[in-house]
């Protein structure tokens, strides 16, 4: 039994059914919600590690080379700039940097990265004229992206496509133990329909992320055996691509943040603050992202004009440690087995990274083969994940669906080799090769593909998979559509489909609300009007639902 | 002769010309390209009709359209729109996102779904990102039949898009190809088959905001097939604005209103006269000035936050952050809620302000400027969206932009 969604859960529910394990995923909101789903969209290897942590690099770096070569569709370089600042000290910084970065070029073979260049100031300023501020020079190094959400959703997908059995919308109420303090059995309850339920088990994976202190207390544990220190990071999306490089900055407080173009767009993050609010609900708020637009502004002034297009916040499960700064935190990853807490059969997934899932994963499946005397191997570094196994010429696919190369190239990089399945719904149905979302942009096939196949249930659900709605119009025109789509798919009255597309419209108006300029905020009024003449929110209606039907 | 400027060009600033003009004024309008009322989606109102549907829910009331002012009644229809006899049901009309939704005068090229009682509408498939038939009638069937409304709705294969590049091109320019004859005369020729296998006396015909620019064509398209013919509601840069704009430039011919083309940057208030600075132009002086600029989604309220284009270190002092598109001395804009809290020395928390709470409108949707009765400084009269704490909808606009003209030309009177 996996409690959580989120790429560790997933990552376990993957490779103990792959070792002959039968297994059932619990997850109370959707895959890849928490900090997965709300990462920096990076597999880096850390460099931020390497004088505190040097093995969490090591291990940041030789699985982000596994996860390049079972889904090598979901990746793209990220070539980052180290720009420094002339000071006092800054030659003796450049020198240490230069040296620094030497010693990461060590790990850079283990996932195929290329080795960093010293750069005086002008060639930084040739490689990204944006870059300002009195420069004594820097460094490049090389990382790698991901989108975390699509990573979670292949694992599991892999995990159903096995055996396993996945759960979403479905929270844990209580863990059962025998006398003896081993697991027997963990209620689950559905939040869609209050339905509840008893599956038996032997085995109880809590990969909660943030939530773990929460879960471990479900089996009448204390909730500091399963301690994690809860840090928060948002991070603001602009509109396009705004720099060639990832820019590396300082904010006022002395903190390394960074903008980066991923995607289509240019992310700024990210904040780490110990966060104590309510998990299902982080949202990132105005403060946040004037420390953050500040600390870019020093290095990257035209920020301040660009068009910020929403924002997402997400909670690290950090390895808990008192006293310590937020980011001299450690990012390695710990098993607690709660056999010495009197819980036998229950284990604690704490820290990690996206970088070294696979690896904390094929860590805690070990654990489980051991506790069952299972002979199995782990094959999760060498089989490829559903998509990964083939590449697709997206202009061919273009031409043969008749759709915007541009849409078929998106829908390659989500769905590898997966793309075909798409392609089969658009033979089959002409019609579903019609745009839902033209900023993504997004087919009517992919959305169906992402409710049947992919079990999504709601438009935010389609939205972390397909990246809907989340373009410049911020779902105006799209989220109305998908909600309908999803609706139908789904066998639910229009009605429900609605509100689907106005509680995503809403949520994404908050995570805008927060960072809006000059533009943004009239375009915002712009928004409201139309949803109020269109659809006519019943915002105190539509409060009152959340609450009891959290997503 | 007295001169009132209007300043703005929307439904708020096209009522103060036509009030003002009414009180003998000689009238000038000054208004730059797009405001709200050019994207206007085509229903007016006078509360918002979600907040009208659910005050008519709790107390079981019929939704029945009330009496109008005759001058406002005659305003509207002189601007494209049909408005129903005071006591008759309202208007229903079907926005393209599935809604169906009560209106109290729409653009004359929406179909009223509530007049076709006892049909059948088709919905034609068209392969547009915009325009989904099969989800659409999924979604219009319930709602009709939330509201016991006997329409069927149907999906139907009827070619309504000609060329190929219809299928990406903007509403309106195929909006703009049905102002051709010979484009309606192929509408006509191809559909006519299609009606006539439901029957002409059962069907009706819903298709997207693509009835012409020039003016609508749904009415004569109407007369041809002689059964309803209409346009769904579609919120975000509707063609029904663009109507506006053409069916304003004849109401204010009519009037033997000005419409100067420009943007007012500051309103001086120091002479007899007052003088309205434009940009790129010769300043234009006049007796009273009725400012119908627009509120924040129109563009008439600005908002500026004081980090915006301040130094590295970033804001040095705080101050509100909204403020008039123009500068008018002595004007005030309150954000409704925030009007003392200027949060931070960055200005209030847009997070917490932004989005429409329960049982209070955003202040986005708020924002502007102060006003006694329609007065912001003498001689100074506000009208339509860019007065603070009303409803932004069409009809308030519309009347209070009535307000405001009269007003000003009065206030040259009593001065």
């Amino acid at each position: 039994m996996v409690i959580g969604g989120g790429v560790n859960g997933v990552g376990v529910a993957r490779d103990a059914t792959m070792r002959g394990l039968r297994v059932a995923l619990f997850e109370r909101n959707d895959l890849a919600f928490g900090a997965s789903g709300n990462s920096s969209g990076m597999i880096h290897g850390g460099a931020r590690y390497l004088v505190d942590d040097p093995a969490v690099t090591e291990t940041s770096c030789r699985d982000s080379g596994h996860i390049q070569s079972i889904a090598p569709h979901l990746l793209f370089r990220i070539p980052f700039l180290f720009p420094i600042e002339r000071s006092s000290h800054s030659r003796v910084m450049l020198t240490l940097v230069d040296a620094f970065f030497q010693a990461y070029d060590e790990y850079q073979p283990l996932k195929r990265g290329k080795p960093h260049a010293r750069l005086k100031a002008d060639e930084l300023h040739q490689l990204e004229p944006g870059l300002r501020g009195d420069l004594e020079g820097g460094v490049s190094f090389d990382e790698w992206g991901i989108d975390g959400a699509r990573l979670c959703t292949a694992n599991a997908l892999d995990a159903k496509e096995r055996g396993a059995k996945i759960y979403l919308g479905t929270t844990i109420e209580h863990i059962e133990r025998r006398e003896d303090g081993r697991v027997v059995a963990v209620c689950y309850r559905d939040l869609r329909n209050g339905r509840t339920g008893k599956i038996g088990t032997s085995a109880v994976v809590n990969a909660t992320g943030a939530w773990a202190p929460i879960t471990a207390a479900l089996s009448g544990l204390p909730a500091h055996t399963a301690r994690v220190r809860p840090g928060k990071g948002i991070h603001i999306a602009y509109d396009r691509r705004l720099t060639n490089y990832a820019i590396a900055a300082r904010t006022i407080d002395g903190r390394q943040i960074f903008i980066e173009p991923w995607q289509n767009m240019t992310v700024v993050g990210t904040t780490d603050d110990d966060y104590y609010g309510n998990l299902d609900d982080v949202v990132a708020n105005a403060e946040e992202v004037r420390y953050l637009v500040q600390g870019i502004a020093r290095v990257f002034p035209a920020i301040t004009a660009a068009r910020p297009i929403y924002t997402w916040a997400g909670v690290r499960p950090t390895l808990h440690a008192y006293g310590k700064l937020e980011d001299k935190l450690s990012r390695d990853h710990q098993i607690i087995d709660h056999a010495k807490h009197g819980t036998r059969g229950m284990w604690s997934m704490i820290g990690g990274k996206l970088a070294s899932y696979r690896l904390f994963a094929e860590e805690m499946t070990d654990v489980l083969g051991r506790y069952f005397g299972l002979p199995a191997e782990c094959h999760t570094h060498r089989t490829h994940l559903p998509g990964g196994d083939e590449v697709i010429d997206p202009f061919a696919l273009a031409e043969r669906l008749a759709v915007d190369a541009v849409a078929a190239r998106r829908l390659v990089y989500r769905h590898g080799s997966r793309a075909r399945r798409i392609e089969e719904r658009i033979l089959e149905a002409p019609r579903e090769a019609s745009v839902v979302c033209p900023c993504e942009p997004v087919l009517e096939a992919e959305v169906r593909h992402a409710v049947v196949e992919e079990m999504a249930r709601s438009v935010d659900d389609v939205s972390r998979r397909t990246r809907l709605g989340l373009g410049a119009c911020g779902g105006m025109r799209c989220a109305a559509r998908c909600g309908q789509i999803v609706a139908e798919e789904r066998g639910l009255p229009p009605s429900v489909g609605r509100d689907l597309a106005m509680r995503f419209l809403v949520r994404q108006s908050r995570t805008r609300a927060c960072a809006l300029g000059p533009e943004q905020a009239r375009q915002e009024a712009l928004a409201i009007a139309t949803m109020r003449s269109e659809l006519g929110v019943d915002a105190v209606e539509l409060d009152a639902q959340a609450e009891s039907e959290p997503r | 002769m007295k001169r009132v400027l209007v300043i703005g060009a929307g439904f708020a600033g096209v009522a103060a010309a036509v009030a003002a003009r009414a009180e003998g004024a000689e009238v000038r309008v000054v208004g730059t390209a797009v405001g709200a009322s050019s994207s206007w989606p085509g229903a007016c109102d006078d509360e918002p009709w979600d907040e009208r549907e659910r005050a008519a829910g709790l107390v079981g009331a019929a939704l029945v359209m009330p009496d109008i002012d005759a001058e406002e009644r005659a305003l509207l229809e002189a601007l494209g729109l049909h408005v129903p006899e005071g006591g008759s049901p309202l208007p229903l009309v079907a926005a393209t996102s599935g809604r169906l939704r009560s209106t109290l005068a729409h653009d004359r090229a929406l179909l009223d779904l509530g007049r076709c009682e006892g049909r059948v509408v088709l919905v034609p498939r068209a392969s547009r990102a915009s325009w989904d038939a099969d989800t659409l009638v999924l979604a219009l069937t319930e709602e009709a039949a939330r509201r016991g409304l006997d329409v069927e709705l149907a999906v139907c294969e009827l070619p309504v898009l000609r060329y190929d590049d219809e299928r990406r091109a903007h509403d309106a320019d195929i909006a703009a190809r049905h102002d051709e004859a010979a484009r309606r005369d192929w509408l006509v020729e191809r559909l006519r088959p299609g009606i006539e296998r439901v029957g002409r006396d059962q069907a009706a015909l819903l298709l997207g905001p693509w009835l012409g620019l020039v003016r609508e064509r749904a009415s004569e398209l109407e007369e041809r097939f002689g059964l309803p013919v209409g346009e769904a509601l579609a919120a975000t840069a509707s063609t029904v604005g663009i109507r506006f704009e053409g069916a304003r430039a004849a109401l204010l011919a009519r009037e033997g209103v000005a419409l100067v083309e420009g943007k007012a940057t500051r309103v001086l208030a120091g002479g007899r006269r007052l003088r309205v600075e434009l940009a790129g132009a010769d300043a234009l002086e006049a007796d009273a000035v009725v400012l119908a600029t627009g509120g924040l989604a129109g563009g008439g309220i600005v908002y500026q936050p004081t980090e915006y284009a301040a130094g590295p270190e970033g804001a040095e002092a705080s101050r509100s952050p909204f403020r008039l598109s123009l500068e008018l001395a002595g004007s005030l804009v309150a954000v409704e809620g925030a009007r003392r809290s200027v949060g931070s020395m960055f200005g209030p928390d847009l997070g917490a302000l932004a989005w429409p709470r329960p049982a209070a409108p955003g202040a986005l949707e708020r924002v502007g400027v102060i006003t006694r009765g329609t007065e912001v400084v003498p001689r100074v009269h506000a009208a339509g969206d860019v007065v603070a704490a009303e409803p932004r909808t069409v009809l308030r606009a519309l009347r209070s932009g009535l307000a405001a003209g009269r007003g000003a030309a009065r206030s040259v009177v009593e001065a």
